[in-house]
């Protein structure tokens, strides 16, 4: 039962991956990432990662995702005509990508599969204790670049009234 | 592939955002297979990254696109030097 | 070189240095010049016979290689012997009269630089003739002589007429040239060489053609039938010149060569040079009894006797034909220096009127006015018309007994009508210029001294005043060491029919004549032009070959080449430039190439890089 929502789930992230490379129009190519998105939230879920799921649907779906319509809703404003994609280098650029994807696979060769020992209970709160002692550091740097982060791209964003050199 | 081939700077930023996805599921799956919350942490650190340069990365691309008039990453070529 | 060939040749030097200087000098001092040339003349011509006083037979040679060209050669060089070395001294001697003569005659006129160079270069081109080793260079000597007569006849250029008649010199001499050397060629080929030595007559029928050829060249020079009409024409030039060129040396030339060259002929060149003889010296007779012009008359007079010796040397008297033309040249000069002193007296005393003075009917009485001109004009028209105690009485009969020995008897009926002939016309002259009562009433002067003194000297030349073996004889017979062996029967009717002559002279003095002396220039002026337009034919004819053929084949090299140069041309700026802009093509497309990695695209890069990362990392796990 399990793996066979899993394994729909996967493909259903593989094809709105692929999908994004062939549709024409970056609405769609943005709505086909939200799928993929949901789908590795429910890949996630599947894998006993409830809090990463979870967070993944909030953040990612909820928030980047929404910010690049946005984006894509004011790029395509002084326009006033569908955008849409096209695309350059594909032969060269599937030979690339062909070869970073064998490299992986020889790389996943390489590994050998174990059979995992199941944890079912208790998944939040192994994490919030390490989150707070082991890496409590990377979590108030996390904080830091945020705030970072955020003020800076709100500055950089911001600045249309006055002139447009930088 | 999106990175390499397509013409419009915001599907190249979804297309980061996608190789950054996969480096998760692969962090996830992967830790099922060990003792520990290594590999979620660390996942959920990446979804932290993954944000932050999202959204200075949109914040560039408006920049960009209010100087040059154009998402197109080809025509945002002053490296150049002009023949 | 011995002392005689030197002498010799400082004697052909005198001429063209005084040439040189009268050409050069200003006219100012130019009076100088005939002064110091005449004597020096005088002298070289006593140098050039002293030697033949001691040997009479004194023969000498000396010739230095000149040109080759492969087994033949010529060479220049000086021959000395009796007959030239008599030729020489005549041509300088008389040279050096007309040089005196010229001073007095050309004392008022321009140009004489030019007159007195030509004379000396004429001399010198006549001496160079005489001395001559090689034919060829005779043959230079040739065309040099009638090229200064040329000059010579048109010194006034102001004469229309003289310049014409200059030209018309120059044309008939030189298609008696081309004869000439035609005849030289054949001989050359014959003989190998032209050296006057080695020349023997050639076989077979090459050597009669070549024979006529050659005489072909003398009828030309010596002005005999048919190209003799340039002769009076050349009367135009004055009158010194004439006596030089046209009575003594040039014409004379002609008959020098022919002495030269005897054994060259054939007997039937010989017949041919017989009948030219006569028939000229017929006609000349008749031309000199029908004009009225005192220089027309000895023109005619010349070619008449010239004709004569032509008919002597066909009978082979060539001792006769060769005194004759000795003593011919100081008579006839004499003749015409005496004839120019009365032109140039009966000018002055008309005063440039419009009396023609060479017509001889508006002279007379000039015996009492003119005595030394007249004693000099009547001993050498004595020597002329073949008087005894005459030069011309002995050639003459040397002549007339050559002839009577062939037995002919058209040929003797000839040569008797010819001594008939000439002291008729001589007397004539004679008596309208100096005996019969004066036309015009003028005060005629006698002419200066300058001018009467060669008259004199030419006039004692011709008499015989020498002594050789019991018989009177000549300067030339006296040299030459000839045998004047004549019956007695030749002297009795020579000397009837000369007095029958004068005689019939005498009796028709007041004849006058109608003006028959354009009957025989026109005829031969016709023949002249048909001649011209046979000549202007050929020349057209191959003046069209030459355009369409050679020219033709010229232009089609010239398209040819032109087309050669284009395809080098085309070769050129595609291959070679083809190369060159293939290799920079190659560069700059490699260029380019590698200029592409950096074009400004972000996504090219990052292709480049990651391509680059993965080479590593496939290395690095391989």
């Amino acid at each position: 039962m399990e793996q066979a929502v899993l394994y729909i789930l996967s493909g259903i992230a593989a094809a709105s991956a692929l999908a994004m490379i062939f549709v024409r129009q970056v609405f769609y190519a943005a709505l086909c990432l939200l799928t993929c998105l949901l789908a590795l939230a429910g890949i996630y879920g599947i894998m006993h990662a409830g809090f990463l799921a979870i967070t993944q649907v909030l953040i990612y779906a909820g928030g980047v995702l929404v910010l690049i319509v946005f984006a894509i809703v004011v790029t395509n404003r002084i326009e006033g005509k569908p955008l849409h994609v096209e695309s350059q280098h594909r032969f060269i650029g599937f030979l690339v990508s062909a070869a970073i994807a064998q490299v992986l696979v020889w790389g996943y060769h390489q590994t050998g599969f174990m059979i995992s020992p199941t944890q079912t209970e208790k998944e939040i709160k192994p994490l919030g204790v390490a989150l707070f002692t082991d890496y409590a550091a990377p979590f108030e740097i996390g904080g830091v670049l945020l705030l970072v982060c955020l003020i800076g791209a709100a500055l950089t964003a911001s600045s249309f009234k006055k002139s447009s050199h930088d | 592939m999106i990175v390499f081939t397509k013409k419009n700077a915001l599907l190249i930023l979804m297309g980061i955002e996608l190789m950054l996805n996969a480096a998760n599921l692969n962090l996830v799956v992967f830790n099922r297979q060990q003792t520990g919350m290594d590999g979620q942490l660390f996942a959920l650190f990446v979804i932290l990254v993954a944000v932050c340069e999202a959204a200075v990365g949109i914040a560039i691309i408006l920049r960009v696109y209010h100087y040059y008039k154009s998402a197109v990453p080809d025509q945002v070529s002053d490296l150049k030097e002009h023949e | 070189m011995s002392n005689a060939i030197i002498i010799l040749l400082i004697t052909l030097l005198i001429p063209v240095v005084s040439a040189g200087i009268a050409f050069s000098v200003k006219e100012k001092y130019g009076w100088l010049i005939p002064i110091v040339s005449s004597l020096l003349l005088l002298a070289a011509a006593i140098a050039v016979l002293f030697p033949l006083f001691g040997n009479t037979q004194l023969t000498e040679q000396f010739s230095l290689p000149w040109l080759s060209i492969g087994n033949t050669s010529v060479s220049i060089g000086i021959l000395a012997t009796p007959i030239t070395r008599l030729m020489a001294a005549v041509v300088l001697f008389v040279s050096a009269m007309v040089h005196i003569f010229s001073i007095g005659y050309m004392a008022n006129e321009k140009n004489t630089d030019r007159y007195f160079g030509f004379l000396g270069l004429f001399t010198f081109a006549m001496l160079g003739l005489v001395y001559s080793t090689n034919l060829l260079i005779t043959f230079c000597f040739w065309e040099l002589v009638g090229f200064c007569s040329y000059r010579l006849i048109a010194h006034t250029q102001q004469k229309p007429a003289a310049t014409q008649a200059a030209t018309k010199a120059f044309l008939l001499t030189k298609v008696g040239d081309v004869g000439f050397l035609i005849g030289l060629l054949i001989l050359w080929t014959q003989n190998d060489t032209l050296e006057l030595a080695y020349i023997t007559s050639p076989s077979g029928v090459w050597s009669t053609v070549a024979g006529l050829c050659i005489f072909i060249g003398v009828v030309g020079k010596s002005a005999q039938f048919p190209l003799f009409n340039w002769l009076p024409d050349a009367m135009q030039g004055p009158t010194p010149v004439s006596a030089l060129i046209h009575a003594a040396t040039m014409v004379a030339a002609g008959i020098f060569m022919l002495v030269q060259l005897v054994p060259v002929f054939t007997p039937h060149t010989l017949w041919v040079m017989t009948a030219v003889g006569i028939v000229s010296a017929l006609m000349g007779a008749a031309g000199a009894w029908l004009v009225t012009d005192i220089k027309k008359i000895l023109a005619y007079s010349t070619i008449s006797q010239l004709g004569f010796m032509i008919l002597a040397l066909g009978l082979g008297e060539t001792t006769g034909a060769f005194t004759h033309l000795l003593h011919h040249a100081f008579f006839k000069a004499g003749l015409f220096l005496a004839a120019g002193s009365v032109i140039h007296a009966m000018h002055q005393a008309t005063h440039q009127t419009e009396v023609d003075v060479q017509d001889i009917r508006n002279l007379g009485g000039l015996r009492k006015q003119m005595p030394v001109t007249f004693i000099g004009f009547a001993i050498c028209a004595a020597a002329l018309a073949g008087i005894p105690l005459t030069s011309g009485y002995l050639s003459k009969e040397l002549i007339l007994t050559a002839v009577h020995q062939k037995n002919i008897w058209w040929l003797e009926l000839s040569v008797w009508i010819i001594v008939f002939a000439t002291p008729l016309y001589i007397l004539r002259l004679f008596w309208f210029a100096f005996l019969k009562p004066a036309t015009h009433v003028l005060t005629v002067n006698e002419a200066p001294w300058i001018m009467r003194l060669p008259v004199i000297l030419l006039a004692i030349g011709s008499i015989t005043f020498l002594f050789q073996q019991g018989h009177l004889s000549s300067f030339a017979t006296q040299i030459l060491q000839t045998e004047i062996a004549v019956p007695t029967s030749i002297v009795i009717i020579s000397l009837a029919v000369t007095a029958a002559s004068l005689l019939t002279a005498w009796l028709s003095k007041n004849l006058s004549t109608r003006s028959t002396e354009f009957l025989i220039q026109n005829f031969l002026d016709s023949i002249n032009l048909y001649l011209i337009r046979f000549t202007t034919f050929a020349g057209s004819l191959t003046t069209t070959f030459d355009k369409k053929w050679i020219d033709r084949s010229i232009h089609t090299l010239a398209y040819g080449k032109v087309m050669l140069a284009h395809v080098a041309g085309w070769a050129d700026r595609n291959m070679v430039d083809g190369t060159v802009h293939g290799v920079t093509w190659m560069a700059r497309g490699l260029g380019g190439l590698t200029r592409s990695v950096a074009n400004g695209k972000i996504q090219s890069y990052l292709l480049w890089a990651m391509a680059g990362l993965l080479i590593f990392i496939i290395w690095m796990l391989y």
